[in-house]
């Protein structure tokens, strides 16, 4: 007798689809509508019953496992978002149904990935065994599952700010952060676990008896890991992407709001600070130095001693100094900041032009001179508009060719200080753009102001908007800075300084898109993930799990918080850093053997301490040098030089290296033990 | 037989080629934490495994067979001596592609189905994906695993993670397979697979090297042996001249019809035979249990638990991996004429005098033997030791005299193999 197999049952099933399907054609065909339909639900509650059969009863064979996945996850979440939708929570059903396209791109690439592990190569094995047992053994999908839930909580959890932009950005900081430690955690644990256990539990003495090297072995693990790590970044940074969106989308507090989400948030900008339009930086270090000089030899040497042959901490004191002075505006003067190299941004702007001039076009039916003439001087000379061309542009064309001009707005952004402080943490200053009056873009028609009358916080951020067809034809912008004497109500300024804690005179215009910014800021954090899977098989080819998890969540942690590290390090105790190797030794033997001499003995203690740190930040690679997640809360361009300096640094050195060592050591040891 | 055995007096000295693993003073010294030496686990040992041999090497828990093996592997290094596989480093990939081993213990990936597991080892082998299933649908059939192929082998028994074990082995039809205590944990039924697919492979040419301390399997299917006691080899040589009883004789014949065995006797004493000794065959428990498994199985009793009798897969007998080749073989009439061999195959390789085929369905077959109260007092002893920690308990022969067809049920007869016996028991208790 014919034995039942999953493909005769998909065979029946063909057939059984076919004949209702047939028959509700015939039938519609010739009027019996009611007929027709009674077949059609029939032939549907038998095929569904059939389709359940089979699914169930064939369960254990590949691709109906796969498909049955598929079912499973679809009936969960439509019952889930069904459910939500009777009960009318919008968010609840919304976000099922997020989560659901979350989990079936992980479905899909899992097994994208398990189609990409196919060929019989050793390396492929190993890694595709290496990606079944992460999904597995339960120890990957705890941290899995946890990351969605994660995912999903936090815009829920964010709904009490008033602005969205904080909204926006509170969302970004801590989505990529949880992303982070949850795969970072789960990398350190599960590639830790692999080795050591295989070694222990001997699974590696079936597998190394075949013919791979250890290397292929490693690097079988290792790709196993880095490529289901790839799978869930990807699948968190359209899920952070689509959330990120949603947040967006919110009503915001007012326009300025919307803007700042919009353009500051939702982009990628390049930050650039002025440069001193007559003489260069050096000249301008050197002038401080020589009046230094002439009043103080002992200490900044005699007058043409050069910068460069003095101490550093002389030099850093010079040059601060230089910095300082450059970015102060006395009171009753001004001062021009020069900012070069704007070409793109201007070029964007001619874009933008250009896409405004024909909606203005296209939409009220201007020539095509006669839409230009409007745009630019909606941009610069509002008042010389004619009245009759004005009006026969539509309030709704305005605003569209406005919101298309504004994409390419730029930012100037400026801290101000002064001393003594005024009594209502207020200055006043001017400010103009390239010696041209001021353009009030929002009001068509409107005259132009004289100046952008700043009157701003002191020791907080103020930020101007600027047009960025103000960039002239050589990529350049000019922006003069005045301050008056006394404020309006007769408070006098001596001066404003313009460099509060590092916060210098910024300018900030679009090179990219939030998107790209936001691809390369998960390529980076899939970077340091690649680093810590290769950590994690290092240790754990050498050592026993226990020893080789905590290694790999001491270094993780220090990589992580490197930056503060790092910063708590420098002010612990006080020994030179960025000098030669010999310098820093010497120094701090000696400041070690003063403190002693002097009796201070909890400073040399704390002078070894920061040696035993520093030494410890050696080993550990600095991820908060690629701090991709400010950069992209704050709508900061991550630039391609950064994304190349992690792949290296990270990527190809720092996993390189720990990965021969690792290797080193695993090639030599014996995989069998003692059994006598 | 092999060419190798056919002239047990005087083997002519192997040649390079044929010597597929060259052992020459080999050391293995495991030192404690302080680098002192703490154990000597194989102590300059020599030997030589030829091409298209079964080699056995036994010994008692901790003699070293072990190490040796995976000395072999490249799991271990030795600490002196020379060590060449394929004339070539143990640890060399291209040495690895040609052995298949087998652990003492099955470590498997319980969270892999035996096909995963098997395309998992198969990929390490650069096997292609068709290759891959092929081999896997036939390895899976031959070891009756077919129906459990897609379960986690976290839930199988022991013994049928040993087939999958057993499966991974021969993915790569090895040249050298090299088996650790391959029966340990299988019932009767794949033990008997196992000697099968042994002799097989042997067969084709392939060089099996057995490492056990059950010393049945290793008497069924050895060509030749090495004796190993506290990481020195003690004895090595042909199995066949090992156990060879110089001064006894044993005659076979068929049913005796007419004649009483005292006439018997009487007649043979009158051919001047001295210490006549008449008795009747007996079936080891082995051959009964097979019988009840063959019988259940055609009556279509259902089990969970690995089914057995199967052919040894296609690709193994050299003969290509075309599906339609391994469809036909497949045929039911097949299999259970495979069954058929397979059970009666054991007292084929028990006696090595018996002149006609035995006939099981003829259970009353009688022979008459030499008393062999005991192989000689050497052989007894050592076996007693190899055993190791359950002494040997070997069978006392009956006192010599008539015996009758009833006793064939109820009592031992010198000439069960004890320690087929033992074997069988050994298995029961694992399985």
């Amino acid at each position: 007798m014919l034995k039942l197999n999953w493909k005769i049952w998909l065979a029946v099933l063909v057939g059984m689809v076919a004949v209702p399907v047939a028959f509700t054609l015939l039938l519609s065909a010739q009027g019996a509508q009611a007929a027709a339909q009674w077949v059609g639900f029939l032939g549907g509650v038998v095929v569904s019953g059939w389709v359940s059969f089979g699914l169930i009863r064939w369960r254990e064979v590949g691709w109906v496992k796969r498909v049955n996945t598929f079912v499973i996850t679809t009936l969960i979440f439509s019952l889930a978002g069904l459910l939500f939708r009777a009960l009318g929570w919008e968010t609840g059903w919304k976000t099922s149904a997020y989560l659901f396209l979350a989990v079936l791109g992980f479905l899909v690439g899992i097994n994208v990935l398990r189609l990409l592990l196919r060929p019989g190569h050793p390396i492929l094995g190993v890694a595709r065994t290496m990606l079944e047992e992460a999904l597995r053994m339960g120890i990957a999908l705890i941290f899995i599952i946890a990351l969605f839930a994660m995912l999903v909580i936090l815009p829920l959890g964010l709904g009490s700010e008033d602005r969205v932009t904080y909204m926006v950005q509170r969302f970004l900081v801590y989505s990529t952060a949880v992303v982070f430690v949850l795969l970072g955690l789960m990398t350190v644990l599960l590639s830790a676990r692999t080795v050591s256990l295989e070694l222990s539990s001997r699974q590696a003495h079936m597998t190394l008896t075949k013919p791979i090297t250890r290397w292929q072995y490693l690097l079988g693990k290792w790709l196993g890991i880095v490529l289901l790590d790839a799978v869930l970044v990807a699948v968190a940074g359209v899920a952070i992407y689509g959330f990120t969106m949603g947040i967006a989308r919110n009503p915001a507090l007012n326009d300025l709001d919307r803007f700042q989400v919009d353009r500051e948030i939702l982009t990628a900008r390049l930050a650039m600070t002025p440069d001193p339009i007559d003489i260069g930086w050096e000249q301008m270090y050197q002038n401080v130095l020589t009046e230094k000089q002439l009043r103080d030899p002992d200490q900044f040497g005699t007058e043409g001693t050069a910068l460069s042959s003095l101490p550093n901490a002389i030099k850093q004191e010079v040059m601060a100094e230089a910095i300082g002075r450059f970015y102060t505006v006395d009171g009753a003067s001004s001062k021009q900041y020069r900012f070069t190299g704007l070409q793109s941004a201007r070029l964007a702007s001619e874009r933008s032009i250009e896409r405004a001039k024909a909606i203005v076009r296209d939409q009220s039916g201007l020539s095509d001179d006669e839409a230009e003439q409007y745009v630019r001087a909606t941009l610069s000379q509002p008042n010389e508009l004619k009245p009759e061309t004005i009006q026969k542009v539509t309030p709704a064309v305005g605003d569209e060719m406005v919101r298309e001009l504004e994409r390419e707005k730029i930012q100037l952004v400026l801290t101000p200080d002064t001393s003594p402080e005024p009594e209502d943490q207020f200055v006043e200053f001017y400010i103009r753009v390239n010696n041209q009056p001021w353009p009030r873009l929002m009001e068509p028609g409107a005259p132009p102001m004289p100046v952008n009358r700043g009157e701003v916080p002191v020791e907080s951020p103020y930020e101007v908007n600027i047009p960025a067809s103000m960039i002239d034809q050589e990529g350049t912008l000019v922006v003069t800075i005045e301050v008056p004497r006394q404020r309006l109500d007769g408070t006098p300024q001596p001066y404003v300084q313009f460099n509060y804690k590092d916060a210098q005179i910024e300018l900030y215009y679009r090179v990219g898109s939030f998107e790209v910014n936001l691809l390369k800021a998960m390529a980076v954090l899939w970077l340091k993930l690649c680093f810590l899977a290769m950590l994690g098989l290092a240790a754990g080819a050498l050592l026993s799990f226990p020893v080789a998890a905590m290694l790999g969540l001491v270094v993780f942690v220090a990589a992580w918080a490197s930056g503060a590290i790092d910063e708590s390090l420098a002010d612990y105790a006080s020994t030179p850093r960025n000098a030669d190797a010999w310098t820093v030794v010497t120094a701090t033997v000696s400041s070690f053997f003063t403190h002693i001499g002097n009796g201070a003995f909890y400073d040399a203690f704390r002078v070894v301490v920061r040696i035993i740190g520093e030494g410890f930040m050696l080993l550990v690679p600095s991820f908060g040098k690629f701090n991709t997640s400010e950069l992209l809360s704050t709508g900061r361009v991550i630039g391609l030089g950064l994304v190349f300096s992690a792949t290296w640094k990270i990527g190809l050195m720092w996993t390189g290296i720990v990965g021969a060592i690792g290797l080193y050591f695993f090639h030599r040891r014996e995989i069998a033990r003692v059994t006598v | 037989m092999t060419q190798a055995l056919s002239l047990p007096n005087q083997p002519a000295p192997p040649t390079t080629e044929d010597v597929v693993v060259k052992a020459m003073g080999l050391t293995k010294i495991f030192k404690d934490f302080w680098l002192r030496d703490k154990v000597r686990a194989v102590d300059a040992i020599d030997f030589e495994i030829r091409r298209g041999e079964v080699f056995g090497l036994l010994g008692p828990n901790g003699s070293g067979k072990s190490t040796t093996i995976k000395m072999i592997l490249g799991l271990l290094h030795p600490t002196s001596g020379k060590l060449a596989v394929f004339g070539n480093l143990p640890r060399d990939v291209a040495t690895k592609k040609r052995i298949g081993y087998l652990p003492e213990e099955t470590y498997l990936y319980r969270f892999l189905s035996p096909t995963e597991t098997l395309d998992y080892y198969g990929k390490l082998f650069h096997l292609d994906r068709s290759t891959r299933k092929k081999r896997i649908a036939m390895l899976l059939e031959m070891v009756g695993l077919d129906h459990a192929a897609n379960r986690p082998v976290g839930e199988f028994s022991k013994g049928m993670m040993r087939k999958v074990g057993l499966a991974q082995a021969l993915i790569n039809d090895p040249e050298l397979l090299i088996l650790d205590e391959p029966t340990s944990g299988m019932d009767p039924i794949a033990t008997n697979d196992v000697k099968e697919v042994i002799l097989k492979l042997r067969d084709r040419g392939k060089t099996i090297l057995l490492c056990s301390h059950l010393l049945a399997d290793v008497q069924d299917v050895c060509d030749r042996v090495s004796m190993m006691f506290g990481g020195k080899v003690r004895r090595e040589g042909d199995l066949d001249r090992l156990l060879q009883v110089q001064d006894k004789t044993t005659i076979t014949t068929g049913k005796l019809t007419g004649i009483s065995d005292e006439q018997l006797v009487a007649a043979l004493e009158k051919l001047g035979l001295t210490d006549v000794v008449l008795d009747h065959p007996r079936r080891t428990l082995e051959q009964v249990f097979l019988e009840m498994v063959d019988e259940a199985q055609r009556q279509g009793v259902k089990t969970f638990g690995a089914r057995s009798g199967r052919e040894v897969a296609a690709f193994l007998q050299g003969e290509g991996e075309d599906d339609t080749t391994f469809n036909q073989r497949k045929t039911q009439r097949e299999r259970e004429v495979l069954i058929e061999s397979l059970v009666s195959a054991a007292p084929e390789t028990n006696t090595s005098a018996t002149e006609a085929g035995p006939d099981r369905s003829e259970a009353a077959d009688q022979s008459i033997k030499t008393p062999t109260p005991q192989l000689d007092k050497a052989a007894d002893t050592l076996l007693a030791q190899l055993t190791g920690e359950k002494p040997a308990p070997i069978e006392k022969p009956k006192p010599a005299g008539p015996t009758t067809a009833k006793k064939e049920d109820s009592s031992k007869s010198p000439d069960a193999k004890p320690d087929t016996d033992r074997g069988v028991i050994d298995d029961l208790l694992n399985g």
